[in-house]
């Protein structure tokens, strides 16, 4: 049995509020486990909506997109691969078999820059299908230059983004943002999978950050990935109980690397994987740089009362293995 | 706890017992020996302790990028290593060469503290130190040129230069991790030699003091600008 699953978002910088989950990646629940959303064939078949906009035609679109698949799969520890498969005239909505890119104006959302969807198979949690749309609406100028255009968003950062939600990667929150009126704006991003957008004129996201890394990685690794890389598990407590939704993340000295995640229950309980093997350091941080559904199905259950709080000893991330469970105790705002 | 008994050590061997010295040049010159202290083609072997004094290990500025076309480096938080002062085991055997020069090849085996520092977050949590126990394994060669010109104390006392480089493995916390890389030394120091057996297979015992730099390259470090670090050291020394 196949069914549609959520709608994931990725947002524009000035003023803009929006949706999505960390470089932690996906799940549905199959047989009461929770399986990871992943594509189980390679290399996946894309369609290109046969249709521009302003300043973009469809065969710049599709060069865009081929770009920014590129910079997954050139990812040397995932295994990841896309192929072009030809123009299409079918939506980026439509439930066809059909992997489709392309634009589709949502005037009503005139500040989501794209969206991604998945058709799963919910036995399995394999992604049978996946579109992407770019919002056409007249308020949303996009460019491809190959160094960006003042006053319009870069087409292939956008793409990038939404094409590791593609992969089944959700949202980072690797990110520093001000309130500005009408919403959000970025000051600076560790990931390109942070849910809001670089400003107008912007091609940082076209490359990947280590966080991305760690993220396509874990979820399709490749080479030595598993066994040269490690992971930190553990827990954040507040007066001994459990904090679900804190933003933990590691820092290796060594390698300068920032990769993040979240407390995933309850218990507080966190893995984040991907990293360096050596000393890493632990900072847990409420999440306050975008919406909390950007990264929750149910934000009312994220605990965000605390203040910011290290972990008190350098946690060693061995090869191929995790370290011994650490404990972050942060106190109440 | 462990510094002050090996700074004692260090103490003892180039100090102490200098009414059992004999001066290699005496003796050497008047009796007929099968063997000899120094004498190519003899044997060494030492062992004792170092004191690594403190290490700085650099520093490391977790970033972000700026939204900006530049991405200049948005700072989040800032980090600063340094390994505390260690005491060490280290043990060595050598080959005179000829009585002005040996080779010899060793190991040092040390744990200590690495500490570092977080400041300067971004959203103003309060700074702190963080800390793991390391230890680190130098397997070195180096090449003693003796200065006996500068010979004291009837010969007893023979100052030395040395140099040398090797292999660095460090083993951190749990063992959990590990980093390698080269480490090499310059430094000096004095032999005493304490009592000479001409007549037997273990043809002297000697005491030794020095002072090394140790000059790392690659090892453990926050951003690749680890320092170099010095140790002092004294052994026993063993001439067969």
């Amino acid at each position: 049995m196949k069914r549609a699953v959520a709608l994931l978002f990725c947002a524009i910088a000035v003023g803009t509020p929006v949706g999505g989950h960390a470089y932690q990646h996906y799940g549905v629940k199959v047989d009461n486990k929770i399986v990871r959303l992943k594509w189980n064939r390679m290399p996946v078949q894309y369609y290109i909506r046969n249709t521009g906009v302003a300043g973009v035609s469809a065969s710049q679109l599709q060069a865009a997109v081929d770009a920014a698949f590129t910079t997954w799969h050139d990812v040397q520890t995932a295994a990841v691969s896309a192929q072009f498969a030809g123009y299409t005239t079918a939506q980026p909505t439509d439930d066809d078999g059909l992997s489709v890119l392309g634009f589709l104006s949502n005037p009503q959302e005139p500040d989501v820059l794209g969206s991604t969807n998945w058709l799963i198979d919910d036995t399995t949690g394999e992604i049978i299908e996946s579109d992407i749309f770019f919002n056409s609406a007249p308020t949303i100028p996009w460019s491809v230059a190959s160094s960006g255009e003042t006053g319009r968003f870069d087409l292939q950062s956008i793409a990038t983004h939404e094409i590791g939600h593609l992969w089944g990667l959700g949202h980072s929150a690797l990110g520093e943002t001000e309130q500005v009126t009408g919403g959000r704006r970025v000051i600076a991003k560790g990931s390109v999978m942070f849910p809001i957008a670089f400003s107008p004129g912007n091609t940082l996201d076209r490359v990947l950050q280590p966080d991305d890394v760690a993220g396509i990685s874990d979820l399709y690794p490749a080479g030595d990935f598993q066994s040269e890389t490690g992971s930190v598990t553990g827990q954040v407590t507040k007066n001994g109980k459990g904090v679900f939704g804190a933003h933990v993340l590691a820092f290796s000295p060594s390698a300068g690397t920032l990769v993040g995640n979240f407390t995933q229950d309850s218990n507080g309980a966190f893995t984040i994987s991907g990293l360096a093997p050596g000393p890493v350091i632990l900072r847990a941080e409420p999440v306050d740089d975008a919406d909390l559904d950007s990264f929750f199905d149910d934000p009312s259950k994220v605990d965000v009362n605390f203040t910011i709080a290290y972990y008190d000893r350098f946690a060693i991330v061995p090869a191929g293995g995790s370290t011994p469970q650490v404990r972050i105790q942060v106190t109440p705002k | 706890m462990m510094q002050p008994s090996v700074a004692a050590v260090v103490l003892v061997m180039a100090f102490a017992c200098p009414a059992l010295a004999r001066g290699e040049g005496q003796q050497g010159a008047s009796s007929p020996v099968r063997r000899e202290a120094g004498r190519p083609g003899s044997f060494t072997l030492s062992v004792g302790g170092e004191l690594l004094t403190p290490q700085g290990l650099g520093s490391t500025t977790a970033t972000m990028r700026s939204n900006n076309q530049q991405g200049t480096t948005y700072n989040y938080f800032v980090t600063a290593g340094n390994r505390v002062a260690a005491p060490a085991f280290r043990g060595r055997v050598g080959y005179n060469i000829t009585p002005m020069l040996t080779v010899e090849g060793g190991l040092v085996v040390s744990r200590g503290n690495v500490q570092g520092k977080v400041s300067a977050d971004v959203e103003n949590a309060a700074p702190l130190t963080v800390a793991e126990r390391m230890t680190q394994y130098f397997v070195d060669a180096s090449v003693l040129a003796h200065l006996r010109q500068l010979a004291f104390s009837n010969g007893a006392g023979v100052p030395f230069l040395e140099a040398g480089g090797g292999y660095l493995r460090q083993l951190h916390e749990g063992n959990l991790a590990m980093n390698t890389g080269q480490i090499y030394h310059l430094g000096g120091g004095v032999t005493y030699l304490l009592l000479k057996r001409p007549a037997s297979r273990l043809t002297g015992i000697a005491v030794r003091a020095d002072a090394r730099v140790y000059i790392p390259r690659k090892g453990y470090s926050f951003g690749r600008s680890q320092q170099l670090f010095a140790a002092f050291g004294g052994s026993l020394l063993f001439t067969f």
